[in-house]
């Protein structure tokens, strides 16, 4: 009885908190300012759950919607994502003009989706939530009143809808073939026939879709492009964060070993890999290059789906959550250079920044090294763990790749430092109080991580 | 003691960051003094070392990462003298750089002190993985030195500098990562994968390559030595100073303390090779060096030329190689660190680092000219200076491994004589250059100042070295895979 409680209680504080907002902003005129204060507490409310049931596995609904230890740890994950994005949104949406106080809902209501993700083994159930994340993601991506983001926004659609339909025939194929929804049982039944596999890979393509893994990514620039920068970050981690923890649970079934696949998923990696990085090379734009940076790292990540639970659940996790930081840094840095007219930010818009911004600017190129993977940052501990578990696992090649990628990463992030720091220019844009706060606050977790990395597995025992 | 020798340029970093920005003038001379406390602490060193032993000794060993990284420094002669070479040049380089650098004196420091924590690290360092996190530090530093307050070619050398490297580190951090899993996957710890014998010489093969890449550019030895004419070129005086005096110093390093004692049945594969690539670096860099038209580019490829001869005397795994290679490196940071310095003296007058728009500069700065030609002796190896020593040694141990060999690397040595004398007769004798005489004058108080411990140390060190040779114990690692007769098939 009350396991049914504890286990909804996460979605049903995010989605609780999308519609007393809805609600206020209905009841309340000029609301602005009271509904950036209320979403900022409501975004840290999940973080209750994990505090209090973290270790504690509860079951909703004849199995439909569980707790555990991976979707407290992403609950956790999710309302420090929340927090950061809602913080940097603020001003964003002041000088974007964007008065819509949906804005936060529609946050929530996302948070709700990705929250209901993690908890199921129910393919139904999944593909439910999935679809509540995206109509709100591509609500958030046309948020924005231009060109450019009603373009991202009907690519995403477009291409969105038919990844899921894509990734729904799957399960219907899956459900044909074994009789269950649910992965476990489906893997327990041992059948290992054609259609279960074929089912199985049609519904890996929506998750690869919605990871922007290669080659389907190729919505991923431009939306990060068109969306508001805020909602670029939150994108570029949150979903991600999400589709690891869901993956953790089909690697602690050894689904993608029963089902064959992971021939499947080392050339997905290896391509998603060299494309992220190499185009990357070639673009202007500095939220375009972030999404080919975080393509890539979406290829890096994918490596990981190779390896053996143990090893996976920690370096996984380690590398999604030393992500996060480093890429809420650099989304909020770009956040701000952004003007009211439009949200172009090309590399010669920071040229020489880091004589009128020191701060902002050490911080950003902090997390590019970082992201780089050079030591002694925490980038670096996250492949190199990461190369470590591949390379015991034996897979050799992919982490050659990997390699090759990472050197040629290195040519993309340090020519935006170059650019910050090398060039003559006297660039100066506006930083408030909250992009502060949030670049500071991110600067110390990025720095005691560096130095104390092993705080991200005590954090994954539940400190 | 060796903590704090390690930590203090972490804290100095720190400190400079806060210095106000309206007391940005005194940013440098600050920092100068701040790095000559820690020359002074790191003396302690020297002092402190038991002579009897020839072992690591101020050995600090501290858990820090799993799986099996931890904080595990030691020193052993080689180290401390390497490590008393950097901090010397340190204070050095920021004294030269109090004219010379004039915007964002803070964040050089900053990265100055940065560069310097991180280059003692790799010296000290006694685990792999700590060794490589060290290795990797100093990088970004050195990358923003370069690129900030470079010359006009900045941003591509220090774009090639930072690949070159990284190609290279990343090779070896595989290397590490691969070795590590060989060596049973629990630990980092040097002497424990000592202690479990070399891999079969398969493995072997692969990891000493990866590991040679990367040291090989750092030395850097033909044909990987492209970077370095760019990098020194472009960097300030007091960047081109470090990478020279002491950056190049950790290639070697890095063969002497991992190459040979992880890897010695491939070490010995490849050994002919490397010391041919270290003799064809030798003439080529001395032949290079002739034909250069910039001063700091010809310095810089004597740079090529002189790394050569201290690896070649390594390669002749015999003692009386050895301690001359170990030796010639730290004359080797002394001149050549010299000679950029001096360099920049000059550059600071007239902006020009053209050899043809010198001529005469003798008539107008005998004090100079005077310091000049000390430093060239000593950098061309003349008896009675620190060079000569050095270059001896290894000529010697290199004639007991190969007759041949020796032959072309003393060959290599003149040409290095040819190049500098040449230099000194462009620049410093014939006729005064119409204009120069506007722009020129003398050294002033503070440059003599700097340049007085250098040419101290380089006439002690060439009369009478066992002050600094006594430090030089042969590491056991080391000497057991010396070779009596030089090891070739006569």
């Amino acid at each position: 009885m009350n396991d049914v409680y504890i286990a909804s209680l996460p979605v049903v504080l995010a989605a609780v908190s999308g519609i007393l907002i809805l609600v206020l902003d209905i009841l309340v005129k000029k609301s602005e300012k009271l509904i950036f204060t209320l979403s900022l507490i409501f975004s840290l409310l999940p973080f209750l759950p994990f505090l209090i049931f973290y270790g504690f596995r509860s079951k909703a609904f004849g199995g439909q919607l569980i707790t555990d230890k991976l979707s407290y740890t992403f609950v956790a994950l999710i309302s420090i994502i929340t927090f950061f994005i809602i913080l940097i949104s603020y001003s964003y949406n002041k000088r974007r003009l964007i008065k819509y106080n949906e804005y936060y809902v529609l946050l929530f209501f996302a948070q709700a989706g990705l929250i209901a993700l993690v908890s199921s083994y129910n393919l139904l159930v999944i593909f439910i939530a999935f679809e509540i994340f995206s109509f709100s993601s591509y609500i958030l991506t046309g948020i924005v009143k231009d060109r450019l983001s009603s373009e991202a926004v009907f690519k995403y659609l477009f291409t969105g809808i038919i990844a899921s339909s894509i990734g729904l025939l799957g399960i219907a194929l899956l459900y044909g073939a074994s009789g269950t929804l649910f992965i476990d049982k489906m893997v327990k039944t041992g059948t290992n026939s054609v259609v279960i596999i074929s089912g199985f890979i049609l519904f890996l393509i929506n998750i690869f879709f919605k990871f922007s893994l290669a080659p389907f990514h190729i919505w991923t620039p431009d939306v990060y492009e068109g969306a508001a920068t805020p909602i670029s970050a939150y994108f570029s981690v949150a979903p991600k964060i999400a589709i690891i923890i869901l993956i953790l649970r089909f690697i602690s079934l050894d689904v993608f070993t029963v089902f064959n696949v992971k021939i499947i998923l080392w050339l997905i990696a290896a391509i998603t890999i060299l494309w992220g990085n190499f185009v990357a090379l070639r673009q202007k734009n500095l939220k375009r290059l972030m999404a080919y940076s975080a393509i890539s790292h979406s290829g890096y990540i994918a490596m990981g789906f190779l390896l053996p639970y143990e090893s996976a659940y920690k370096y996984l996790l380690f590398y999604g959550i030393s992500y996060l930081f480093l890429n809420i840094i650099a989304f909020t840095f770009l956040s701000y250079l952004t003007e009211s007219s439009s949200d172009d930010v090309g590399m010669e818009s920071v040229a020489g920044l880091s004589k009128k911004k020191p701060f902002e600017s050490f911080v950003f190129s902090l997390a590019l090294i970082s992201l780089a993977g050079f030591p002694p940052t925490i980038g670096f501990f996250a492949k190199f763990y990461l190369f470590i578990a591949l390379i015991e696992s034996g897979y050799i090649y992919i982490t050659l790749i990997a390699i090759l990628g990472t050197v040629v990463s290195v040519f993309y992030y340090f020519r935006i430092i170059m650019y910050l720091y090398f060039k003559d220019e006297d660039k100066d844009f506006k930083f408030d109080i909250f992009g502060k706060i949030v670049l500071f606050l991110n600067m110390v977790i990025v720095l005691a991580l560096s130095f104390y990395p092993e705080l991200i597995f005590s954090f994954l025992r539940g400190w | 003691m060796l903590f704090y020798v390690l930590g203090l340029p972490f804290l100095f970093a720190i400190l400079i960051l806060l210095i106000p920005e309206s007391k940005k003038k005194i940013v440098l001379p600050v920092s100068g003094v701040l790095s000559t406390i820690h020359f002074i602490i790191s003396l302690s060193l020297y002092f402190g070392y038991d002579l009897s032993s020839a072992g690591f000794q101020f050995i600090i060993n501290k858990k820090w990462i799993s799986p099996g990284i931890n904080f595990h420094i030691g020193a052993d002669g080689v180290s401390i003298l390497l490590i008393l070479l950097t901090s010397f040049l340190f204070p050095l380089s920021f004294f030269a750089s109090v004219k010379s650098v004039n915007k964002r004196e803070k964040s050089f420091a900053f990265f100055m002190f940065l560069l310097e924590g991180g280059v003692i690290g790799v010296f000290v360092s006694l685990n792999v993985l700590l060794f490589y996190l060290f290795w990797e530090i100093m990088l970004i530093p050195m990358y923003f030195i370069i690129g900030i307050w470079g010359g006009k070619n900045r941003i591509y050398a220090s774009f090639k500098f930072v690949l070159y490297t990284m190609v290279g580190s990343l090779l070896m951090l595989i290397a590490i990562i691969w070795y590590f899993k060989a060596a049973g996957g629990t630990s980092f710890e040097l002497t424990e994968w000592l202690s479990k014998g070399p891999l079969s010489y398969a493995a072997q093969n692969w990891l000493f390559l990866a590991f040679a890449i990367a040291f090989m550019i750092k030395i850097p030895l033909f044909p990987f030595h492209t970077w370095l004419p760019d990098a020194h070129t472009e960097a300030p005086t007091a960047g081109s100073v470090i990478l020279a005096g002491v950056l190049l110093k950790m290639g070697i390093y890095g063969f002497i303390r991992f190459g040979l004692p992880l890897f010695p049945d491939a070490f010995m594969h490849y050994r002919y090779l490397l010391m041919i690539l270290s003799v064809i670096g030798i003439i080529y860099g001395g032949l290079m060096a002739l034909v250069q038209k910039d001063i700091k580019r010809l310095v810089a490829y004597s740079s090529v030329s002189h790394m050569g001869i201290i690896m070649l005397g390594f390669l002749a795994l015999n003692p009386e190689g050895f301690i001359g290679s170990i030796y010639q490196m730290l004359n080797h940071g002394l001149s050549t660190g010299a000679l950029f310095l001096l360099v920049g003296m000059v550059y600071e007058r007239t902006h020009t680092r053209q050899i043809s728009d010198y001529g005469g500069l003798a008539k107008l700065m005998p004090v100079y000219a005077a310091i000049f030609m000390l430093i060239m002796f000593s950098s061309a190896g003349l008896p009675g200076l620190n060079g000569f020593i050095g270059e001896f040694l290894i000529l010697w141990g290199t004639f007991e491994a190969n007759k041949l060999l020796a032959v072309f690397a003393a060959t290599g040595i003149i040409i290095g004589a040819a190049y500098l004398l040449w230099l000194y007769r462009r620049v410093f004798n014939g006729p005064v250059k119409e204009g120069l005489n506007k722009k020129v004058f003398d050294l002033n108080l503070r440059e003599i100042l700097y340049m007085v411990p250098i040419i101290i140390l380089v006439i002690w060190m060439g009369v009478y070295p066992s002050t600094f040779t006594k430090l030089i114990k042969i590491p056991k690692t080391v000497g057991k895979h010396f070779i009596a007769n030089g090891g070739f098939e006569k």
